[in-house]
C-alpha cells in the first residue's frame, strides 16, 4: 500500500504532539490512520469499492508471481545480466557525475577570532583612550560569508560581522574621540517564562560587504552595492585569518581612505604571464555618516596593480580617492549643511614573498579641505585642514618548526588634532609578534606594541608617555 | 617590572602553542599527471603560467568566454599534492592558507573537488569549460590532453 507524503508544519507537528501528549485524547486505530476523516463519517458504500480495489490487487499480484516463477524457470541471461549491470553502472556515474557538477545555490563559509588583550598607558595619555587598560579577555570577530552564484555571469557576495557591540561600546560621534559612559543595551526578556527575571543585551550585526557583481569576463566586471574599498593590501585582505598582523595599521583604523563604500565598481584582470595587470575603478556616495550622501557630488576612485606568483609572490598597487562629505544635522522646516570637507588621498603597496619570507608595505596620504565656516569640531575646537600619512613596513619569517612565524612591524601615523590632546601629531609604534599556524584555518596571533607620539610641526608640543598593548587572537576559519 | 613580566608570559604562551601545531605532510607519491579538458575545447595546449592561472583562478574565462571551471581532487591526495606542488608551487599547508585567503578577501572558492580518477575524467568528458587533472594513462576518451607533468615539470602532452 502506498501512502502519500504528508507535508509536516509546524501547526501540524504542533497538533501531533499534543495528540501524543495529551492523556485525556483517545485514539482508535481507524481515526489514527485517517484522521481527517472521522470513522463515522465514512458513506455507506465505501467498504463494497474498497472490497473490489483488494480483489483487483489480488489477482495483479498473482500475475506478477507468475511471471517471476517463469524468469526463474527460464535461469539467468548473461546478455541481460551484462546490460542490466552497464545500465545501473551508467546510471551510477551519471549521478556522481552529476553530483560533481552541481553547484550549491548558496555557500556559506568565514571566520571567528576569540583572545585576550592588555594594555598599559602612562597617565598622561591613560585619559585619552577608550580601551581597558586591564587585561581582558575579547570576543573578536564572528564574520558569515553568504555567497551565492545564481547563474555564470551573476555573483551575490555579502559578509557580516556578529559581536557583542555596541554593548560596552562608547559613542564616538562623527568618528572622534570616544567619550562618554559605555553604551547600556540591557533590556528586558519579554518571551522570557519567568516573571520578568530575564535580560538581555542585545547586540549587533555589521555588514562588512554586500555587493551583487555582473561578471562578464575578467577584463571587464561590475560590482554594486556595499564593497571594500579597494586599495592597499590590509583593506582587501581584511579578516583575521589572512591578516598577519593581529592588529590593523592604525591609518585604516583611521580610515585615511575609507574603508567601505556605496556605489558602482568597474574592475577586471589581463593576463601577460606571468604577470597579471588589474584595475579597479569606483564611483560612491565617499565618506558620509550614515549611508547615504547629502550631496550630488560623488566620491571618485581608482586603483592599478601588476601581481606574478613566478619566480616570486610580488604584488604593486597604486591607488587613488577623491571625495567629500557634508552633514545635515535635523532641523526642521530647514537643511543646512554644518560641515562639509573635500578630501584626496593617495596609497601605494608592496607585497613581496621571497620563500618563507613575507614583506608588507603600504604608504597612505590624504589631504582634508573643509570649507569655510563648515569645519568639523572636536572637544569644540575647528579642525584644521591637514595631511595624513600613514605607513607601515612588515617583515614575517615563517620558521621550519610546528608553523611558528615570528614577525616584525613598524608604523606610523600621522594624523594632526588639536594641541589640547598631548600626543603630539602623529604616533610611532613598532611592535613584535608570534603567529603559529596549528592548521591552515587554525592559527594564533599574538603581538606586543609600543606607541609614543611625536610633534614636528611649526607649533610643536612635546609628546607625553607611551603606551603598550599585548594581544593574542585565536582565529580559525570554515 | 610588570611590563618585563608580560612580556615574559607572552612569549611562554607562545612557546607552549607551539607544542600543539601539526607536522609537516608526507611527499606525493603519484609520479605524473595528464590534464586535460573537454573534447569541444579550442585550446590545443597549456604552458605551466596557463595552468597556474587557471587553477588559481586568476584566469575565470577561456578565450571564447566560456567560463572555466578548474576540477581537481581533495586536499592530500597523492594526485593533488603533486600539481600543487608543480604548477602552483605550494606544499599542502601552503595551498590550504593560499585559498583561505582568497575566501577571506572575497576573491572565490578554491576548485571543485572531485572524488576520484575516473570521475574526474568523465566530468570533464560531460561540462563544456572544464578543466582536470589525473594520473597518467594512455588512451583517455572524450577528453583532451592538454598538458602533462612529468619529473616534476610541466610538459606538452
Amino acid at each position: 500500500m502506498r501512502l502519500a507524503r504528508v507535508p509536516l508544519s509546524a501547526a501540524t507537528c504542533v497538533g501531533l504532539w499534543l495528540i501524543g501528549v495529551c492523556p485525556t485524547v483517545r485514539v482508535s486505530p481507524a481515526s489514527a490512520q485517517a484522521p481527517a476523516e472521522p470513522a463515522a463519517a465514512a458513506p455507506e458504500d465505501a467498504g463494497g469499492a474498497l472490497a473490489a480495489r483488494l480483489a483487483e490487487l489480488e489477482a495483479e499480484l498473482a500475475a506478477q508471481r507468475a511471471e517471476l516463477e517463469q524468469l526463474k524457470a527460464a535461469g539467468p541471461s548473461a546478455q541481460s545480466g551484462a546490460e542490466l549491470a552497464a545500465l545501473i553502472s551508467q546510471q551510477e556515474q551519471g549521478g556522481a557525475v552529476a553530483e560533481a557538477i552541481d553547484e550549491p545555490l548558496l555557500r556559506a563559509y568565514g571566520f571567528a577570532d576569540v583572545g585576550i588583550q592588555r594594555m598599559w598607558a602612562d597617565p598622561e595619555i591613560a585619559g585619552y583612550i577608550s580601551e581597558s587598560d586591564k587585561t581582558t579577555f575579547v570576543l573578536g570577530n564572528m564574520n558569515v560569508y553568504l555567497d551565492a552564484q545564481p547563474s555564470s555571469d551573476v555573483r551575490l557576495l555579502a559578509e557580516v560581522r556578529f559581536g557583542l557591540s555596541p554593548n560596552g561600546a562608547m559613542l564616538r560621534p562623527s568618528g572622534g574621540l570616544a567619550t562618554g559612559a559605555a553604551v547600556d543595551t540591557s533590556v528586558t526578556d519579554p518571551s522570557a517564562a519567568n516573571s520578568g527575571f530575564t535580560s538581555l543585551r542585545w547586540a549587533g550585526v555589521v555588514p562588512q560587504r554586500a555587493h551583487i557583481d555582473w561578471t562578464p569576463s575578467d577584463a571587464f566586471n561590475v560590482r554594486t552595492g556595499l564593497f571594500l574599498t579597494p586599495y592597499g593590501i590590509w583593506n582587501v585582505d581584511h579578516g583575521t585569518p589572512t591578516r598577519i598582523m593581529v592588529s590593523e595599521p592604525l591609518f585604516l583604523s583611521s580610515q585615511l581612505i575609507p574603508n567601505q563604500l556605496i556605489g558602482v565598481e568597474v574592475y577586471g584582470t589581463a593576463q601577460l604571464l606571468p604577470w597579471t595587470i588589474g584595475y579597479h575603478v569606483h564611483v560612491s556616495n565617499g565618506r558620509t555618516l550614515g549611508q547615504i550622501d547629502f550631496s550630488d557630488s560623488k566620491a571618485i576612485g581608482g586603483r592599478v596593480f601588476v601581481s606574478t606568483r613566478y619566480p616570486y609572490a610580488l604584488k604593486i598597487g597604486i591607488s587613488g580617492y577623491m571625495g567629500d562629505s557634508e552633514n545635515i544635522p535635523a532641523v526642521p522646516a530647514t537643511r543646512r549643511v554644518t560641515m562639509k570637507m573635500h578630501e584626496y588621498a593617495f596609497s601605494a603597496d608592496l607585497s613581496l614573498d621571497i620563500g618563507k619570507l613575507r614583506i608588507r608595505s603600504e604608504f597612505v596620504a590624504s589631504w582634508i579641505m573643509y570649507e569655510d565656516g563648515k569645519r568639523a569640531l572636536l572637544f569644540g575646537l575647528p579642525m584644521a585642514d591637514a595631511m595624513r600619512i600613514g605607513t607601515y613596513l612588515m617583515l614575517a619569517y615563517q620558521l621550519p618548526w610546528w608553523g611558528i612565524e615570528p614577525l616584525l612591524m613598524c608604523e606610523f601615523l600621522r594624523v594632526p588634532v588639536p594641541r589640547v590632546i598631548p600626543i603630539g601629531e602623529g604616533l610611532f609604534m613598532p611592535a613584535v609578534g608570534i603567529n603559529v599556524y596549528f592548521t591552515p584555518t587554525t592559527m594564533l596571533r599574538t603581538q606586543f606594541a609600543v606607541a609614543h607620539g611625536f610633534d614636528f610641526g611649526a607649533d610643536a608640543i612635546d609628546p607625553q608617555g607611551f603606551g603598550y598593548q599585548a594581544v593574542a587572537r585565536l582565529i580559525t576559519a570554515f | 617590572m610588570r611590563k618585563l613580566l608580560a612580556l615574559l608570559l607572552y612569549v611562554t604562551g607562545c612557546l607552549f602553542a607551539v607544542g600543539a601545531s601539526a607536522a609537516p605532510p608526507p611527499p606525493a607519491a603519484v609520479l605524473s599527471l595528464d590534464v586535460f579538458v573537454h573534447r569541444t575545447s579550442t585550446v590545443t595546449q597549456l604552458s605551466a603560467h596557463e595552468l597556474e592561472a587557471l587553477f588559481t583562478r586568476t584566469q575565470t574565462r577561456w578565450d571564447d568566454g566560456t567560463p572555466v571551471i578548474p576540477l581537481s581532487f581533495a586536499a592530500g591526495a597523492d594526485a593533488r599534492v603533486l600539481f600543487d606542488r608543480v604548477v602552483l608551487r605550494l606544499g599542502p599547508a601552503e595551498v590550504g592558507r593560499f585559498w583561505l585567503d582568497r575566501r577571506i578577501r572575497g576573491l572565490g572558492l578554491p576548485p571543485r573537488q572531485v572524488p576520484s580518477a575516473t570521475l574526474m575524467q568523465q566530468v570533464v568528458a560531460n561540462l563544456p569549460g572544464s578543466i582536470g587533472y589525473a594520473p597518467s594513462q594512455p588512451g583517455r576518451t572524450g577528453v583532451k590532453v592538454v598538458a602533462r607533468i612529468q619529473q616534476g615539470k610541466v610538459v606538452a602532452p
